[in-house]
This record gives structure tokens, sequence and C-alpha cells, in this order.
């Protein structure tokens, strides 16, 4: 029982690690809370799901081409929108990603409509039986390819002379800047990425969750208690905070009952911001 | 090298430099001394392109430098080691020195740079895979300069590399780039408060007070100069 | 009666909107009048807390949902009254104000913003969880008056056009208050808030519950004339969202923007929605993100800010001096006039009587970085102190443990014998502590009497006597002439006097001084050190950091030399500035060896 409880809070866990990869990274670099994130995700998942409706392709195999699809157009938005604030003070940059996000998210509801769409695996990939647990064989294909994009996400930052610029900006833009790296277009670069894995996320969530404009703003509550979970900015954070958030989960589904366990992510995140209030950093004080 | 003239800076409303010019000779190393809130670290700024000046010309070999965008001008071959040091704290000193060689230059010459800076600053070697930000303040400077070197520059730039540090570690960071120059022949400027090993490491000095130049020459006659520290004591 | 007259414009306003309510049949726009008042309404709600103190919730549609269901399910449950109902739902409001506020205030930035953002979302769960997807307002038909509900709709118009008028009234009042004065003053520099005194926690509170009560109310009022709540309409993003964008669109921190915002916004909206709204279901939330989206990216202070400021420059063009030529004259001038003004009276030094602030074995560390050890030194009554070192040697961070901002690891701060560590800068301030700040933090939108103003409240009870303390700290610093000017437009050397007016508006006993000659030209440094020596000769006690020696050595009676972390010397400026050790500290090791 216990076993099966944390594999399923592991599987889940494993996605949740990509849904917020993006959300740390453009928060850690950018320094902006991208409240987008959550409709990047579910517009990605519409994405694999008009792929799978039209021309059967599995969301798994659309992914990474709905992240590329995903990549011109964030960097756009980027580059016209968001960087004519990005130095501005927090709530501006807030405020502005809180009304993209409103366009953003009616713009689907009124093209895609409220009503909750699933991609329905033909045939079904059935279970996987391993004795005392049973795994979804659909999720844990998802779970590995969401690992896979956050280990791709890793090994450009950390082997790529894009991804080093990007960690350096993160750490501090004015000696960034020092060693030559175009500060702007590295947000740019940054931003394109995060949404991009967003999307690809997305498309991982379709055949296993309703995708609808509705989702999009527990997708952004979860990617941000991810982050605090495990620790701003860092992949290898966001891998332990998607763990710990899914095993919580699938605990909190246990005891309040499944159709909940979605406001257990809320209740931590309200819980999380009050017992932690330097913010993670522990910066605190008056500026 | 690298030739200012009539500039003027500041913050808002309140300019800090006032129509100063400044030279720098290929191969020279040059040292401005002056108190704190004299300017130098706002001419820094300017020259790595941090602050916009009202008004002067800055040239680099030649080349009108306030034309290039801040972050092409490391790309030129100037290297700034900024004030406080500014190293990624969490990267580890080798990843630190990678990162200086972000420019053109210093990923062409990765392989000879990283030699003679681990030869110049040992403590680098034996330190390689530790994050910068545990380091000792003395260690963080030298991380500091060889993240400069990295960059292959033809000129380097230091602000206040003893700042908060020992008597003695200063010492030591002024005695390393002597020698630093004197194998590389690399163009140095360098400003700092601690007038005495300031002017002894350079050639050439200049005194700035309240954003001026109020003396400048030979380092061996400035030496002599007691208007320093006039200008350091008030009396 | 100054209040009466700055209401004519809003009684203006309601009389023709009453009017236009009376020409208007069609019970679909007799609906969208009252709601345009009502979102009005919900803006100068948000406007209270964000426009004035400038955090942004992006969650009121918190207390606007909690009043809106408390209205209905009261009459549900208990057949009570909306009439009595909607004020206990500004009670309700002001309560959720106060429970949300207290966690929430010491969060920053982000997470303040976040959080506020996760309260409506939480709770809309938790309503649906309880049951209450959608509550009906039961009809009255016996008495239907007595629960606000009428045959005629334009009723529930005039009823939120009093609302509207009220709100705006109590605005006013808080505009015109030591209430407003401190929200401003946060707004604008929340540290030189603290330091002039103002509890700005306290005052936060305050300004959240009543704003959580305005939006308490009107959200009970809106449940009235709807006549139904769903958990999503009156807790979802949209409702968030409205409060938010009339408010920014309008114009942030004035009355008029809410109003102007929702005059424009609700029925371009609600036309849209009406029109276009079963084709089209997102159409609403696209209209508003695309006005914050405008807003933000073309005019962040919004439109009545916009169009006052054209409206100024147009009429300001064709003035012969331009601001800032004038300032470079003024400037000038006092620099030509220097030398006349550097005549110092000779000054007795005060090396003894009794001792005001005992600093005792002060540390404080960051990280494994030692910044202050063991420091501890004492200050006389009515002298003038200088503490001095090089850059890096701890100067700021001991003045941060000194005035608050910083708390020691060890060490004690005795202000006349009472240990102040651990206290707040404001308290501080009231026990007599005032201070400046190294960059200068002026509440740049505010006059120069405004500014000083605010430093007065912590001593004055009443507002006359605020008027009166700041006019006699302004006279102090001799700022006579410039009471009017906007504190944006001074020049570095005003700025500076300035600030000594407003941390001297509260009658400090010891007053802290944060590297106040800097920047300032030669001329401009000796006008300011004979205000300071003035202000010791009344009887001021000071404390002064800098890191150049130069001026301060005319300036104070003794010095206190810091370097890396530690008290190096103390003592009279002469023996301090011949000490070898200082000229180390100072010069360099090798200076020292060569000189002597």
């Amino acid at each position: 029982m216990i076993a099966q409880i944390l594999a399923n809070g592991l599987l889940l866990g494993g996605l949740y690690a990509a849904i917020a990869a993006g959300f740390s990274l453009v928060w850690g670099v950018l320094n902006i809370i991208n409240l987008l994130h959550g409709s990047f995700i579910v517009l990605g998942a519409y994405g694999a799901f008009f792929l799978h409706t039209a021309a059967g392709v599995s969301p798994f195999a659309a992914a990474p081409a709905v992240g590329a699809l995903m990549f011109p157009l964030a960097y756009a938005l980027q580059t016209m929108v968001i960087n004519r604030v990005v130095d501005r003070p927090v709530l501006i940059t807030l405020t502005l990603t809180f009304g993209l996000n409103l366009i953003l998210n009616n713009l689907m509801l009124l093209a895609f409509k409220a009503d909750y769409r699933k991609v329905v695996l033909d045939p079904p990939l059935g279970i996987l039986d391993l004795g005392a647990i049973v795994l979804p064989v659909d999720r844990l294909v998802a779970t590995a390819c969401s690992l896979l994009l956050v280990l791709a996400l890793w090994s450009l930052l950390r082997l790529t002379r894009i991804g080093r610029a990007i960690v350096a900006v993160r750490m501090d833009r004015d000696a960034a800047a020092l060693m030559g790296i175009d500060v702007r277009a590295t947000y740019a670069l940054t931003f394109a990425l995060a949404a991009s894995l967003a999307a690809a996320a997305g498309c991982l969530l379709a055949p296993l969750f309703p995708i609808s404009p509705v989702a999009s703003a527990t997708y952004l509550g979860k990617a941000f208690v991810i982050c605090v979970l495990g620790g701003l900015g860092s992949v290898p954070g966001v891998v332990v905070g998607g763990f710990a958030l899914g095993v919580m989960e699938s605990l909190g589904a246990l005891s309040l009952g499944p159709e909940h366990a979605g406001t257990l992510a809320f209740l931590l995140l309200l819980l999380l911001l009050l017992v932690r209030p330097s913010g993670l950093l522990g910066r605190r004080g008056f500026d | 090298m690298l030739r200012i003239s009539g500039l003027s800076a500041g913050y808002s409303r309140i300019p800090v430099l006032n129509d100063l010019s400044v030279e720098v000779g290929e191969g020279q190393f040059v040292s401005i001394v002056g108190p704190n809130g004299a300017g130098k670290s706002t001419l820094f700024k300017t020259i790595s392109g941090t602050v916009t000046p009202m008004a002067g010309s800055v040239t680099f070999e030649g080349r009108d430098l306030l034309s290039v965008a801040p972050d092409r001008r490391p790309h030129l071959g100037i290297a700034h080691v900024p004030e406080g040091r500014q190293v990624f704290a969490s990267l580890s000193v080798m990843e630190n020195l990678q990162m200086g060689a972000y420019t053109e230059a210093g990923r062409r010459d990765w392989k000879d740079n990283l030699d003679r800076i681990l030869t110049w600053l040992p403590v680098l070697a034996e330190r390689r895979n530790q994050p910068a930000g545990t380091l000792s303040g003395g260690e963080q400077q030298m991380v500091a300069i060889g993240r400069g070197l990295a960059s292959s520059p033809k000129l380097l730039m230091l602000d206040e590399p003893s700042m908060g540090l020992a008597p003695a570690i200063a010492d030591f960071i002024f005695d390393k780039l002597i020698e630093i120059r004197r194998q590389s022949k690399l163009t140095i400027l360098l400003v700092e408060q601690r007038v005495a090993e300031a002017l002894d490491s350079a050639d050439h000095g200049y005194v700035l007070e309240a954003g001026r130049v109020v003396l400048e020459g030979n380092t061996r006659t400035l030496r002599a100069d007691d208007r320093i520290r006039q200008a350091y004591l008030g009396m | 009666m100054a209040l009466l007259r700055s209401l004519a414009p809003a009684l203006a306003f309601a009389a023709v909107y009453f009017a236009a309510s009376l020409a208007v049949t069609n019970s679909y726009y007799q609906l969208m009048m009252t709601l345009v008042l009502v979102w009005a309404v919900m803006g100068l709600s948000w406007n209270m807390i964000s426009g004035y103190t400038g955090l942004v919730s992006f969650g009121h549609a918190a207390f606007f949902g909690l009043g809106a269901y408390f209205t209905v399910l009261a009459h549900v449950f208990f057949g009570i009254s909306p009439w009595i109902a909607i004020p206990l739902a500004g009670v309700v409001g002001a309560a959720a104000g106060l429970v949300v506020g207290i966690p929430t205030f010491r969060l920053r930035g982000h997470y303040f913003a976040l959080s506020m953002l996760a309260y409506p979302l939480a709770l809309l769960y938790v309503f649906e969880w309880l049951g209450f997807q959608e509550v009906s307002v039961p009809m009255e038909r016996t008495s239907p008056v007595a629960y606000m509900q009428f045959q005629d709709h334009r009723v529930h118009t005039w009823l939120a056009l009093a609302i509207l008028v009220g709100v705006i009234a109590v605005t006013r009042m808080v505009e015109r208050s030591r209430f407003g004065m401190a929200l401003i003053a946060i707004k604008q520099n929340e540290a030189a808030a603290e330091a002039a005194g103002i509890d700005t926690l306290a005052w936060k509170l305050r300004a959240m519950m009543l704003s959580a009560a305005i939006a308490g109310a009107i959200g009970g009022f809106y449940a009235v004339v709807l006549l139904v709540v769903t958990p999503v309409a009156v807790f979802g993003m949209l409702a968030s969202a409205q409060a938010l964008t009339v408010a920014m669109f309008g114009g942030v921190g004035t009355v008029w923007g809410p109003v102007i915002g929702a005059l424009i916004l609700i029925p371009t909206s609600e036309t849209l929605h009406a029109e276009l709204g079963a084709r089209l279901p997102g159409i609403q939330g696209v209209i508003y993100g695309l006005a914050i989206v405008a807003v933000v990216l073309l005019a962040p202070e919004g439109v009545y800010w916009k169009v006052r400021d054209k409206l100024r420059q147009r009429r300001s063009r064709g003035e012969a001096v331009r601001p800032a030529d004038a300032q470079a004259a003024t400037a000038a001038a006092a620099d030509a006039a220097a030398p006349a003004a550097v005549a110092e009276l000779p000054r007795r030094r005060v090396t003894h009587g009794r001792t005001l602030l005992d600093v005792r074995n002060l540390s404080k560390s960051f990280g494994g970085l030692k910044a202050v050890q063991n420091v501890s030194f004492s200050v006389i009554e009515g002298q003038i102190l200088g503490i001095i070192g090089p850059n890096g040697a701890g100067k700021t961070t001991l003045f941060n443990l000194l005035n608050g901002f910083l708390k020691p690891d060890a060490g004690e701060v005795l202000l006349d014998g009472t240990d102040m560590v651990g206290r707040k800068p404001h308290d501080l301030c009231a026990a007599g502590m005032g201070r400046t700040f190294q960059v200068m933090r002026p509440f740049a939108r505010m006059t120069v009497a405004e500014n000083v103003i605010v430093g007065a409240y912590v001593k004055a009870k009443t507002e006359d006597e605020a008027r009166a303390l700041a006019a006699q700290a302004i006279a102090r610093v001799g700022l006579e002439a410039h009471v009017d000017r906007v504190a944006g437009g001074l020049t570095t050397k005003e700025l500076r006097l300035m600030e000594l007016a407003r941390a001297l508006a509260g009658q400090p006993r010891l007053l802290l001084l944060d590297e106040t000659l800097a920047g300032l030209g030669r001329g401009e440094v000796g006008d300011v050190i004979a205000v300071v020596r003035r202000l010791a000769a009344e009887g001021t006690t000071i404390v002064i950091i800098e890191h150049t020696m130069h001026a301060m050595v005319r300036l104070v009676d003794s010095f206190v030399v810091l370097d890396h972390g530690k008290v190096l010397l103390d003592g009279a400026p002469e023996e301090v500035t011949r000490d070898p050790l200082v000229i180390e500290a100072y010069l360099g090791s090798k200076w020292s060896n060569a000189h002597a």
C-alpha cells in the first residue's frame, strides 16, 4: 500500500519537475514571476491534443515539436513586450505578466472553450504489474520523458556556452556583463527556453489529465510550490521539489480524497509563504 | 591605449566626475589613487559601460568606446575586475575562470591562459573545485583577477583589489600584480585607496579628489608629495 | 469645511450621474450603471492599500467574495436583511484584512504578491468544497424594500452612488490626515518612513483593514444586486483583476483613477460580453488583460496622471527659465558665495559631560565576514562625534546596528541608560534617535513641507502641532524659502538639508547622520557644516559617519576610527590624523614606514 502510494507520488513528481523547471529558470534569471507559465503549459497540452486528433501523433512524440513551435513565439513576446520593463520593480513585471496571462488564458477560453478535453491513447498503453505495485505505462512514459527534458535542460546549462551565460546572468547580472555577456539577449533566450519546456511538459500531461484553460492556475501554483520546496533557480532543486510535491499529493489524496489532491498544493503554497517570510534566499530588510 | 578626456559623469543629478582626463599608454601600469568618494569606481564603471557619462570621450586603441555596447567592450580586450570582487559565488573556481573566458579571445587562448593563471596564482589550482563563495577574501580577489586574465585582455582594470583585506594579504596581491605585469607585458589600470602600495606598483599615477585630478605624474615624484596626505587626512 | 470643498467635484459627479440614471429605462443599462459604480468602489478599495502604499494586491476578490457570501448566507440562513448584513460584511472584510495582513505584510515583493493571489483562489476551493456552488438570494415578496429588493432598479444605482460618495469622502479624509501621509511615505520610501518614526506595519494593517472593509461591503451589495453568488464570480481571478485594472487604468493613488477606469472599462467589457459573450466566452478577460498590459507599458501611473502631467507640461511651456537651468544657476551661485559661508563660528569642543549614547561590545557577522567586532564607544550630550574609516571598515553596518535596521549578534546600545537593541527603527525614532540616509531618500513627489511633516508625526499629537514642528525644523536648517518646492526638483545640498529637517522634526536628542557631506561641492560642504554645528550648539547630540576626513576634521569634537570592523583608535581630531595607525589604515602600511 505505502509502496504503491510512494510509486504514484514519484511518478507524479517526475512530471512536476518538467512543469516547474522553466518557471524556476525565469524567476532565477530574469527575476520575474512569470504568471503566464501555467497558460504556456495548457497551450502545449492543446498542441498535443490537436496534433493527436488531427494527425494521430502521440503526445510524447509531439512534445519536442510543440516545444520548438513555442520558442519563437515566446522569444518575440519577451523581446517586444517583457524586455521593456524587465529592469523595473518587481510589481510592475508581475502586473505585466498578470495582464498577459489574462489575455492568453482568455484567448484559449475563446478558442477552445472551457470544456475539459483529454487525449485518449489508442490502443491504451496498459499497466505494468510488478506484484507489490502497479504502474500505468502512460504515466511511466510521461515521467521518463519529463525527466529527460529536465536532464536536457541541465546539460544545456552545464555544458554549452549559452547555458553558461544563462547561469552567469542568474548569479550576478553586473558581473555577467563584465564577462562580455549580452544580458538582454540572455533574458530573451531564457524566457523562450522556459516557455518551450512548459509547452513540452504540457504535451506530456495531455494523455493523463483533463485539458482546460481553467487548469493553468493550478499548474502555476504547483510550479511555485516546487520552486519553494526545492530551492529557486537550480535544476536539481526542481527535481527534488517535484518529487516532494508528488509524494505529498499522493499521500494527501489518500487522506482527503482524490478530488481534493489539487487543493493541497494551494494550502501548501500559502503555508510555505507564511512560514518563510523572508523568502527562500533569506533576503530581508527594506530594500 | 586608453584615452579619457573631459569626462563628466554621475548618478541622477549628483556629478561624481568633473572634466576628468586620464591616459594609459600601451604596456603601462597606471594607478589612480584618492580618498573614498573621489569618483574612482564611477570612472571604472564609465569605462566598462555601467555608467553613461554626461560629457567627454573615452577611446580605446583609437576607437570611440562610448559607442560600443557595454557587453561588447570585454570582447575588445578590456577586463574589469570589479570592486568587491563579485565572483560567481556558487560556481567553482574553475567555472569562474571559464566564465571569464567567455570572450572570443578568451576561448581561443583558454589552454595557455589557464596554465599561466594557475602558475601565477597557484592557490586557484589547489581550490579549483571549491565554490568561489567559500574562499577567503584574498582568495576571492585572486579568482576575480584570474577571471579577468582568462578573457585574454589587452587592458586589465582593477578596482580596489585591497578592499577589506588584511595588509599582508593586500601586499601579496600587489606583488602578484607586479609579477604578472612583468611577465605578461599587460597594460594595467588600477584604482586604489591604499596610496603607498598602489604607487609603488605603478609607473604613473593620478591623484583624484572630488571627481577631479589634483596631482599627476611619475609615481616616484608623487610618492614624495605631501599633498597626498592632505587630500586623505585633511590636515 | 476643507473636506467638504474637496468633495465638491465628487458631489457634482454624483449629481450628473444621478440625472443620467433618471433617463435610463432599459433594465440592462440600469444594471450596468450600477456595476460601474460597484467596480469604481472596488477600485477605490484596491487603491486604498495598493495605490497609496504601493503593495500591489492581486487578490482583492478574497474580501469581495467573503462580503458577498456573508450577505447572501446571512439572508438565507438567518433572514438578516442586507441593510444590516452589508455593513456587517464590511466588518467581516476588515477582520479578514487583519487576518490576511498580519502574516502577509511580513512578505516582500514576489512573495507578498503571490500570497495575495493565492488567498481568493484558496477561498474559491473552500466555498466549492463547502457546497456553495451557487447560492441565490431568496425573494421577499411581503416586504421587498426591507431586503433591498426594488421594483425600480435605479434605486440600486442610487444606493451605489451614495456608497461611492461615502467611500470617496473616506478616502479624502485619509489623504488629508497623517494616515494618508504615512501611506504615501511608505510607498515612496519605506525605510525612510520607518526612520521618520512611522510604524509602517501598523499603518499598512490599518489601510488593509479599511480597504478590505470597503471591498467586503461592496461585495455584499454586489450579491444583492445580482441576486446570486458563485465562487468563480466573486473569488475568481477576474474579480481581483477588475479591481486592480480599473484603478491602475484610471490612475493610482487618486480618488478619480478608479472612477475613470470603471467608467471606461466596465461598459466596454460588459457590452462586449453581452454582444459576443455567448460566442466568445473569454472576451472580458482579454479586454482587462489588454488594458493592464497597455497601462503597464504606456502609462504605469494610469490615465489620470498621464493626462494631468500632459496638461501641466503644456501650461508650463513658455515659461522663460526651465527648472533645470534655474537649479544649475542656484548651485553655481551657492558655490560662488561659498567662501563667505565657510566662515564658521569658533566652537568649543565638548569633551566632558553626561553620556547620552553608550555602545558596548557591539558585534555583527554576515556569514563568515565579521563586519563589526566588539565595538565600544560613548557619546556625550551635545557632542559631535565622527565615525570614520576606510572603505569596507564596517561603518555602514555599525550605523545600521545603531539605528535598528540591523540586529547585532552581541552587545548593547544604551540611549540614556536604556538598551535599544532589538527595537524597530520607528521605535528608536520615538525614543529620540533621528537619522538621515547616505543615499538620500526623499519622498520625491511631496513638497519640502510635506516631507518634513512626515518626520514630525512621531512627536506631534495634532496636525497643527505637526505643522508647527515641521516649520520649526525647516527654519533650523534654513530652508524656509523652499517649503513649497517639490522634493524631486531640489539640489543635492537642499535635499541633504531637507533630510536633516525631516529628522529634526521629530525633535530627536540624538541625530545619526550618514555621509551627510557626500556629493557636495566644496562651498556646499561649508554650508552644511555650519548648519550641523548650529544644531549641536542648540543642544542636539550628533553622530556622523563620513569616509572623507577632510571636512570632518573641522566639524567634530571627537573621532572613532574603524578599520576591519574594529575600533582602531578614538580621540581628538589632531591626535587621530597624526596617528601612524590611522595613516596606515588610510594610506597603506608602506606609507607610514616611508614617511616616518
